[in-house]
């Protein structure tokens, strides 16, 4: 049973996290270290802070984040990201979709529980 | 700011280098991977409590980076790629090339001289000590100082990369076929190394950002540094081409620059290059402003106007004030410290194109004054003094060369005697005609390559010596004799206004000064008895005594000269007892005098006296204009905020001079004044308004200060100039000059007469040098017969010259004869009174003994 769950928490996570980059970019730009930090600490998603990055420079390469460097005093240069209109649009419609998609989810909780209620009356 | 732990650094790039791998990332990718978790960790590293990250808290920190529990780490060598060839292109080529250029002078002596100066070479080779630093030991540096050594690294060596461009045409056939062209090559194949070697530091230095800001304050310290040695050079070049251009409003532009700012390196420079292709060696100014044109020369096109070294040479007077031979001359290129190879292009470039002509010209490297004596005789009686100078040059190159030099003899002498050494054996000269000895000159000494001496008149009390062939690893003597009449109670000795050669380092000029009384000689002190008259010595450093020159003083000789008398040796036909006596003459106030002073620099420091001077006398007794190129006038208020700087040409000012003076009915004019030394002013003009016209304008010529003059050459060859007294006390006797000429009084008139026997009129016999100063008041009168006459003389006057040649074949050849050695004059070998003085002396004493005689008694 356990296994099962694994692997699929594994496809849950590699599919959500796209979405959780593209949503935390919705409402501003954010300091990599800061956007990392902050999706690693979402809970369940339970992914490496060493592999978002990666991942976030994939979505650069498809145009879907930008990025700036700032000059610190501190240390490196601070890379911050944000979204594209590309991204933007995407963000949109993939939080939309996943959206639709939960309340439909949550529906068909709603709506099982009373159909399973009706079908015991029935009996 | 956290500090890391060599090891932790060591670890971290390890595991950035190992992470991208296992990401599948190369190239820009794993290079944004790498600096994205680098900034990740040392943002992680400032959030945490350790003051030090070492490899355990650095693997802590992977742990949680990667989501694991941390690991144990042992450092290990990583095998180093391409490391091979940027050592050899960034460290040892470039090592290799600067040995050989030190050594040969390759480049210097075809194209630019890399290595102009120290500064230039600590540059250079910081190119390959920076690259083996940062390849071997930058590791074990902090990040800033990496990226400071990176700057300076990159910036020096792109900037040579960049010169050694417009030579890629000819390097990379080079290369490809003769396998040669890396010479030229090296730098920026330096270059391209050094970037290699800067891209692996940057990758791996702990603190990036340190290193970037390193790499920031090396490259503008490096800049600053490129900036300070080039651009006064290249400014200079850039002002310079403006200079010589044929536009007067361009030039005058250009040279205005240059005077108020100009790099005299680069400028001296200029006066030597030559501008061809090969053997156009230039500095790195020149081959920014020409390199560009080497391609385009292989095609025929033409390397521009550097050649036109006549107008540089001018420009350069123009910009400092100071004669271009005046300064040791540049070192064109390294020639190499072997001596050899194709850079030792000393000897090419030392191309002597004024031998045998009538100017100094160009100073030549290798040949040098060695020695220098001068033996004086000072003779109070008859007022007139004779000395010998004696040269020795030598010459150290690999070709003979002609020694030229202008002496300024003192005022109203003439050179009586000339002598030439030949193989240590005494030579005296044949007296001729100017055209005569010249063309004897020209023909035994340029075209025969043979032993001649020559000394012509180059202007008012200037004579131009020229000796050639002074051999190769050689050396060659020579001696000229002065007569010349005291200035007062003054001997102003000869100078060296103007030479072609340099003086050997720590030479000494020797002097004995002997006198029949009494004298001071500055330089040699005070004179001693010695004998029946009185004598100095001196040995001074010759550089210094050779251009200031030195000067004897009497003190208390009558105003007047006595009369006396000599037995004319010289004389033809009838009267060879010859009388001198002075008489008075009234001499007229002059009504219009107007004082040219020279704008040069070389009169600035005099600027305030004179200004003083000026104050004294109305402005409608006396007006003062300034030579500035053009006219400008000057009111009782000094010379207001006119800045004297570089040379200016005084003939405008000249001309609108006599003008005025000519608006008098005896007008005349003073023209104060340094070197002249280039030919700036329209003489011709100048000679026709002094020449025309019913009123002549008499120009008094005040030198302030020694050098050269071309339009004191011009004007005195016309006998229009008439050269003012010796100035030792510059403010004292120029108000009194001035004075005088205003209001006019009497002067000294030499009266001749000639007779059969001894005067015997009281006259006192004197040495027959007084026959050559009546000689030469003849050479510059208006007789027919003057050419003769200084000849017979033995005179080098404006229509007299002496030349010495190797044999008596060449002087029979040219119509000339040799001066009987024993007939010449000489410093006597004591020094002993006139013999009008020993017959003093000698009645004197009889009269003594005739008064003692009664009372012995």
């Amino acid at each position: 049973m356990s296994e099962l769950f694994g692997n699929w928490t594994v496809q849950m996570r590699k599919g959500l996290l796209d979405l959780c980059i593209l949503t935390a970019l919705l409402r501003g730009e954010w300091y990599g270290y800061a956007l990392v930090k902050a999706l690693a600490a979402i809970p369940g998603v339970g992914v490496a802070e060493g592999s978002i990055y990666p991942l976030l420079s994939r979505l650069k390469k498809q145009g879907l984040v930008t990025t700036r460097l700032e000059e610190s005093t501190e240390g490196p240069a601070r890379k911050y990201y944000s979204l594209s209109p590309l991204g933007r649009e995407l963000a949109g419609e993939m939080s939309g979709y996943f959206n639709t998609m939960v309340k439909g989810m949550e529906g068909l909780d709603a709506d099982g529980l009373a159909y399973a209620k009706q079908l015991n009356e029935g009996d | 700011m956290k500090t890391w732990t060599k090891q932790a650094e060591e670890r971290l790039e390890e595991y950035l280098g190992a992470r991208a791998r296992r990401e599948g990332l190369e190239g820009n990718d794993a290079k944004e991977l790498r600096d994205d978790l680098k900034a990740h960790m040392h943002e992680e590293a400032g959030a945490g409590n350790a003051g030090q990250i070492g490899v355990a808290e650095l693997e802590q920190m992977i742990g949680k980076l990667e989501g694991r529990e941390p690991e144990e780490w042992e450092p290990r060598e990583v095998p180093k790629k391409g490391s091979k060839k940027v050592m050899f292109f960034g460290v040892i080529l470039p090592v290799l090339v600067i040995l050989l250029e030190v050594f040969t002078g390759f480049c210097g002596g075809a194209f630019f001289d890399p290595v102009p100066t120290f500064w230039h070479a600590i540059l250079l080779i910081s190119v390959p000590v920076l690259n083996f630093w940062l390849l071997k030991k930058g590791g074990t540096a902090g990040s800033r100082e990496q990226g400071i050594a990176a700057g300076v690294m990159l910036i020096v060596a792109g900037f040579y990369g960049l010169l050694f461009v417009p030579l890629l045409p000819l390097s990379i056939p080079a290369v490809v076929v003769f396998g040669m062209g890396f010479l030229s090559l090296s730098p920026i194949l330096a270059f391209w190394a050094g970037w290699k070697i800067v891209g692996k530091n940057r990758e791996k230095v702990a603190q990036p950002w340190l290193f970037r800001q390193g790499l920031r304050i090396g490259a503008v310290a490096a800049i600053f540094a490129l900036l300070a040695l080039e651009v006064p050079g290249l400014w200079t070049r850039v002002q310079l081409e403006r200079a010589v251009s044929d536009e007067a409003e361009t030039e005058e532009a250009g040279v205005a620059a240059l005077r108020m700012f100009h790099s005299e390196r680069t400028l001296l420079r200029s006066c030597y290059e030559r501008g061809t292709m090969m053997s156009g060696s230039t500095d790195i100014s020149g081959w920014i402003m020409n390199g560009w044109k080497v391609p385009m020369a292989f095609l025929g096109e033409s390397m521009g106007r550097q050649g036109d070294r006549d107008r540089m040479r001018e420009v350069f007077f123009r910009a400092t004030g100071k004669p271009f031979n005046s300064i040791k001359p540049p070192r064109l290129s390294t020639g190499g410290l072997v001596g050899g190879g194709r850079g030792n292009d000393v000897e090419e470039l030392e191309f002597d194109d004024a031998l045998g002509g009538d100017q100094v010209a160009m100073r030549l490297k290798n040949l040098e004054l060695a020695e220098s004596r001068f033996d004086g005789h000072a003779d109070s009686i008859s007022r007139i003094g004779y000395g010998e100078w004696t040269m020795v040059f030598k010459n150290s190159g690999m070709e003979a060369k002609e020694a030229r030099c202008q002496v300024r003899l003192p005022r109203g002498g003439k050179v009586s005697r000339l002598t030439l050494w030949v193989e240590g054996e005494p030579r005296e000269a044949a007296f001729s005609s100017v055209s005569k000895v010249k063309a004897a000159y020209q023909e035994v000494a340029v075209v025969q390559r043979r032993d001649p001496v020559l000394v012509t008149m180059a202007g008012p009390d200037t004579v131009l010596v020229q000796c050639f062939p002074v051999p190769a690893r050689g050396e060659m003597k020579i001696r000229f004799g002065i007569t010349a009449p005291l200035d007062g109670e003054l001997w102003d000795l000869p100078r060296v206004v103007e030479r072609n050669f340099g003086v050997r380092n720590g030479a000494e000029h020797s002097m004995w000064m002997q006198a029949d009384r009494e004298f001071t000689c500055s330089g040699a002190g005070e004179c001693h008895k010695d004998g029946e008259g009185f004598s100095a010595t001196s040995s001074e450093e010759l550089e210094e005594v050779l251009e200031s020159g030195r000067m004897l003083q009497f003190d208390g000789l009558a105003k007047v000269s006595a009369p006396v008398w000599c037995e004319d040796r010289f004389a033809e036909g009838a009267g060879k007892y010859l009388e001198r006596r002075i008489e008075k003459a009234e001499r007229a106030g002059v009504d219009r005098l107007v004082v040219v002073v020279d704008g040069s620099v070389s009169m600035a420091d005099d600027a305030d006296m004179l200004a003083e001077i000026f104050e004294k006398f109305p402005e409608s007794d006396l007006e003062v204009i300034i030579a500035d190129d053009e006219v400008r006038p000057v009111g009782r208020d000094g010379f207001g905020d006119y800045q004297f700087t570089g040379g200016r040409d005084n003939g405008p000012a000249l001309r609108a001079a006599i003008s005025k003076a000519k608006e008098g009915e005896n007008g005349a004019v003073v023209w104060l004044h340094g070197p002249q030394a280039v030919d700036l002013a329209e003489t011709e003009a100048l000679l026709q308004l002094l020449e025309r016209g019913t009123q002549r304008v008499q120009i008094h010529d005040m030198e302030m200060a020694y050098g050269p003059n071309r339009l004191s050459e011009a004007l005195g060859k016309e006998g229009l100039l008439e050269r003012g007294p010796t100035l030792y006390n510059k403010r004292g006797q120029l108000e009194n000059f001035f004075r005088n000429l205003l209001d006019g009084g009497r002067k000294d008139v030499a009266v001749w007469t000639r007779s059969e026997s001894p005067p015997a009129d009281g006259a006192t016999k004197v040495w027959d040098h007084l026959a050559r100063i009546w000689a030469m008041e003849k050479s510059e009168s208006n007789d027919p017969d003057r050419a003769k006459i200084a000849a017979a003389y033995q005179l080098v006057t404006p229509v007299s010259g002496a030349v010495v040649l190797e044999t008596i074949e060449q002087f029979r050849r040219h119509g000339l004869e040799p001066v009987d050695g024993s007939g010449t004059p000489a410093v006597p070998a004591l020094p002993e009174p006139s013999t009008g003085l020993l017959v003093m002396l000698a009645a004197s004493a009889a009269l003594l003994r005739r008064r003692r005689e009664p009372q012995n008694d």
